[in-house]
């Protein structure tokens, strides 16, 4: 009787805040954005960016499972106010799910907001590829105003409420799950 | 609304009814969460925090009532220790089942879940996989051999019929896209299935890598999402010269939909059953701390209602317990709220019920007992006004009333007495001893028992020296019905007593100079006319014995008229002039007329200085002052008689008085005689009339003062002690007050008596 109470209540309730609290205070920054670049083409500023992806071990497994992984990149734009709050301009999420085909044995990488897959043999080419931001549109010229000094922020990590139910219990309080990179921030104009 | 409200609120039967039925709702929807794996996914998360949330909140609720409950026991109120029985009962009663429930719950769980994984099954699905693979893996190593093939073919071809062939090519080989592309992912040429695919779908860097290093062909099953399973090779096509970058040339064959049916079917039964196996555990945990959810739920619920209900049981007991206080503090006029229509409900009618009588009855003793105070203020004040002394002992013969008169008659402080047993009070006052002996016989049984005996009243005379010198009371008591003692009264007699001497003496003395002093004029004039008539006729021998016997008739007739007259001398009785009078002074100017030795005495005299005055008559006082000193002469038989007068002044108990000592060196008063040495014709010496001392104590007595004779070792000795002007004063002034102070001591002894009561 003790055993399940254990393997239940201990690790969800009482271990959680700990964990939690270790995770939130002591996260190993996975994701790291190494470079951004913003080019105008068009009116459209188009981003590129390199990322570096390095999934833990369990997430690596779970996906081996058949769990597909999501990864979220949060784009955002912000102008930067004298006196009040930084006001939000733009925001955009980039979603990416990574899977593991057991068949073909392949990787797919199909990014949720246009609906176009890829697959690759192995995992490191996936993420190669997930790292690599081409081109990607995500502000409109009009927004921004010739004085006004924006932000822009990034950051990449994953996405947990996409796991499957009893997973993410586990995956909200758990190190290996914490998959985050920090924020990276540039101004504009340059 | 204020904060009595909000409380009672929050501990009515509403918000608990209500919290109930949200934990049952969201329990309701997890179970049905449960079921569905979809709502699942969709609700788990927020029940979970809502239900947390609950929990947290009844945590919290029971916390605060169970620390109420522990500084209501330390304080020990009223019915805490009740609510704490039917508390423990409460929580064990609804603990018990629900521990046996959740221990089988739990092991259905376990045991569920397990039951859904087959080592069997997980082969199976294994093997159909590799199956699968198999099948394809040499269906791939055909299709790689046919573009190896078209590659051969390709090799030499011109840019420009490229297009061409390659679509002749891409039909005949029936694939779904041929492209010709360099190294750097430049497409040569392009012939798709689908004229939609404006761009061709190409291989990864990492492919041409491997290829361009292995220098062999790439083959791979790719999963397009939409269009199925495709089979994916790139072939190197080595260039003709060095100087040219080598081609490559990737074939995508899609596989037959039949073939991509069946391995996609394969593919997701192995991936759910994988899926399944990793979720065995996190769902066996998820079920576990959902069933551990609703157990704690159920029990804080049950621990909740237990101190609602508990509370609830034990309010009237509470009530009960707090009015039983209450009439034990006297108040009875404490109602206790209805609460209920049970037996509890008509236990606390029957105590309303109970303490209105007792209130009742209690009003009912109070009017009696003020009844009663009027009663005895009434009696005190018909006592206060009393002329005769009223004292009131009970059976320990403790003095429990003496009225102002009392006090003044026996010159004691009334308010002193009280409590007092008579034997203590005798020790202070001395001189009520001679009063004590006499009542004292009397205070023998009780009221009833004095009925029974046929003992009714008692009258008796007492005289006593007193603070106001001789008195004399008529005594009459009887003893109370009951045990209720013994009641005295007496009337100070001294001046009645006085007065019909005075008037029986005055009497006497009337007839006697009537009868005895009128005849005694003609004896004597008889006899001296007999004596001149008859003398000269007769013969010498007869005129001898006629001259004598005439003579002794005349001599005898005269000493009767001295007595008779000395002796109306002491019955008339004069009215006092009494004034304040300086007694040193007096005895001054009387001894002047013994100084001159004439008697052969000596008189020595030690007078204090400064003695008070005494209110008196100074003709009567010097009339004492004669006849002692005459007695004192007369008494001693010459020689060299020495008489010593001494005064001086005292007080007694508040009294203030003035004595006077004259003592003589003589023979004494015979014992016999001592006693009533001041009674008329009383004396120890052959001459006199008899009457000195008799005039001497009348006089005292009239101004009301104490004589005595006493035998010291040198002679005899009178004391005479007078009180004094102020001392008269005084005692007006003492009487006053003692007046006033009636009330007082009647209020206490009414308490006395309510505190017996």
């Amino acid at each position: 009787m003790l055993r399940p109470i254990l393997h239940s209540i201990l690790p969800c309730a009482v271990g959680a805040l700990f964990s939690f609290f270790s995770n939130a205070l002591s996260a190993a920054e996975r994701f790291d954005i190494s470079q951004v670049k913003l080019d105008l083409v068009d009116k459209v500023y188009l981003l590129s960016a390199s990322i570096d992806y390095e999934l833990s071990d369990e997430v690596v497994e779970v996906m081996h499972k058949g769990v597909p992984v999501v990864v979220v990149l949060d784009i955002e734009f912000l102008r930067s106010r004298k006196y009040l709050w930084d006001e939000e301009i733009a925001q955009l999420a980039q979603r990416y799910r990574l899977e593991y085909h057991a068949l073909t044995r392949q990787y797919l990488v199909t990014n949720l907001n246009s609906g176009s897959q890829h697959s690759f043999p192995t995992l490191e080419v996936a993420l190669t590829l997930l790292g690599t931001v081409v081109d990607l549109p995500v502000l409109d010229e009009k927004l921004l105003d010739e004085q006004g000094r924006y932000i822009g922020l990034m950051r990449a990590s994953v996405d947990v409420a996409e796991l499957p139910t009893p997973l993410r219990l586990r995956a909200y309080f758990s190190s290996d799950w914490h998959m985050t990179s920090e924020w990276y921030s540039w101004t504009l104009p340059d | 609304m204020d904060i009595a409200r909000l409380r009672r609120l929050g501990s009515g039967a509403i918000p608990v009814a209500l919290l109930s039925l949200l934990l049952l709702l969201s329990l309701f929807l997890m179970s049905a969460a449960t079921q569905n794996s979809e709502q699942f996914g969709r609700l788990y998360m927020l029940l979970l925090v809502i239900n947390l949330a609950g929990l947290v909140a009844l945590l919290l609720l029971i916390t605060s009532n169970l620390l109420r409950l522990r500084r209501q026991y330390r304080n020990r109120a009223t019915g805490s220790r009740l609510t704490v029985r039917l508390m423990v009962m409460f929580v064990v009663l609804a603990l018990a089942p629900v521990s046996l429930v959740y221990y089988f719950s739990l092991g259905f769980i376990q045991r569920g879940i397990d039951s859904w994984f087959d080592v069997r099954v997980e082969r199976t699905l294994e093997d159909a996989l590799e199956l699968s693979r198999a099948s394809l893996e040499t269906r791939s190593r055909e299709l790689m051999k046919r573009t190896e093939q078209m590659g051969e073919k390709l090799k030499f071809v011109d840019e420009p019929s490229l297009p061409r062939l390659l679509d002749e090519l891409r039909i005949s080989e029936s694939a779904s896209e041929l492209t010709l592309f360099m190294g750097g992912g430049h497409v040569v040429a392009s012939s798709s299935d689908n004229p939609v695919d404006i761009v061709p779908n190409l291989p990864n860097e990492s492919v041409i890598r491997q290829v361009r290093q292995s220098g062999s062909g790439y083959v791979s099953l790719d999963p397009l999402s939409d269009d199925g399973l495709y089979v994916r090779a790139v072939v190197e096509l080595p260039a003709a010269t060095p100087l040219v970058d080598a081609r490559f040339l990737q074939a995508l064959y899609p596989i037959s939909d039949r073939v991509s049916v069946l391995a996609g079917s394969v593919e997701s039964a192995y991936t759910q059953y994988q899926q399944l196996l990793l979720l065995r555990d996190p769902l066996k945990n998820s079920f576990t701390l959902m069933l551990s959810l609703v157990l704690l739920l159920g029990v804080l619920m049950a621990v909740w209602l237990a101190f609602f209900s508990a509370r609830r049981f034990v309010t009237p007991v509470r009530v009960l317990a707090i009015g039983t206080r209450a009439v034990a503090a006297g108040d009875y006029t404490k109602r206790l709220p209805m609460h209920s229509g049970d037996e509890l409900g008509f236990l606390v009618e029957s105590f309303n019920d109970m303490t209105r009588k007792i209130g009742h009855a209690q009003d009912e003793a109070r009017d009696s007992q003020h009844q009663a105070e009027q009663e005895r203020a009434y009696l005190w004040a018909v006592l206060a006004r009393l002329s005769s002394g009223v004292l009131t002992l009970d059976m320990r013969r403790t003095v429990y009333t003496v009225n102002v008169a009392a006090g003044h008659i026996l010159g004691v402080e009334s308010k002193a007495c009280i409590g007092y047993e008579l034997d203590e009070i005798v020790e202070r006052y001395e001189y009520l001893k001679n009063f004590a002996n006499v009542i004292t016989p009397h205070l023998t049984g009780s009221g009833s028992e004095a009925k029974r005996e046929g003992k009714g009243d008692w009258r008796e005379e007492v005289i006593f020296y007193g603070a106001k010198g001789r008195q004399v009371l008529m005594c009459g008591g009887a003893a109370l019905p009951g045990d209720g003692g013994y009641v005295i009264v007496f009337d100070d007699v001294t001046n009645l007593v006085q007065a019909q001497r005075d008037a029986a003496w005055g009497e006497v003395a009337r007839r006697l100079a009537h009868e005895i002093k009128n005849p005694l004029t003609p004896i004597q004039l008889s006899a001296e006319r007999l004596r001149h008539k008859y003398l000269k006729l007769m013969p010498a021998e007869d005129a001898v014995v006629l001259d004598k016997s005439t003579h002794t008739i005349v001599q005898q007739v005269e000493v009767m008229k001295e007595m008779v007259q000395a002796f109306s001398e002491y019955a008339r009785t004069p009215k006092l002039e009494r004034c304040p009078l300086e007694l040193n002074h007096l005895i001054d100017e009387v001894l002047d007329l013994y100084r001159h030795n004439r008697f052969g005495v000596t008189i020595r005299t030690s007078l204090q200085q400064g003695l008070p005055q005494v209110s008196a008559d100074s003709g009567r006082m010097r009339q004492l002052l004669h006849n002692l000193i005459k007695n004192a002469l007369e008494a001693m038989d010459g020689g060299d008689a020495t008489i010593s007068i001494t005064t001086r002044a005292f007080s007694e108990r508040g009294v203030s008085m003035v004595e006077l000592q004259i003592a003589d060196n003589g023979p004494g008063i015979p014992d016999e005689l001592l006693e009533n040495i001041f009674e008329p014709y009383v004396t120890a010496k052959p001459k006199g009339s008899g009457l000195g001392l008799a005039i001497v104590k009348k006089i005292v007595e009239e101004h009301s003062g104490v004589i005595w004779a006493e035998n010291l070792e040198t002679g005899a000795c009178m004391t005479i002690r007078l009180p004094t002007v102020q001392s008269d004063l005084e005692e007006t002034a003492a009487a006053e007050i003692e007046e006033a102070e009636i009330a007082a001591i009647s209020f206490k002894q009414q308490q006395q008596g309510g505190e017996k009561a």
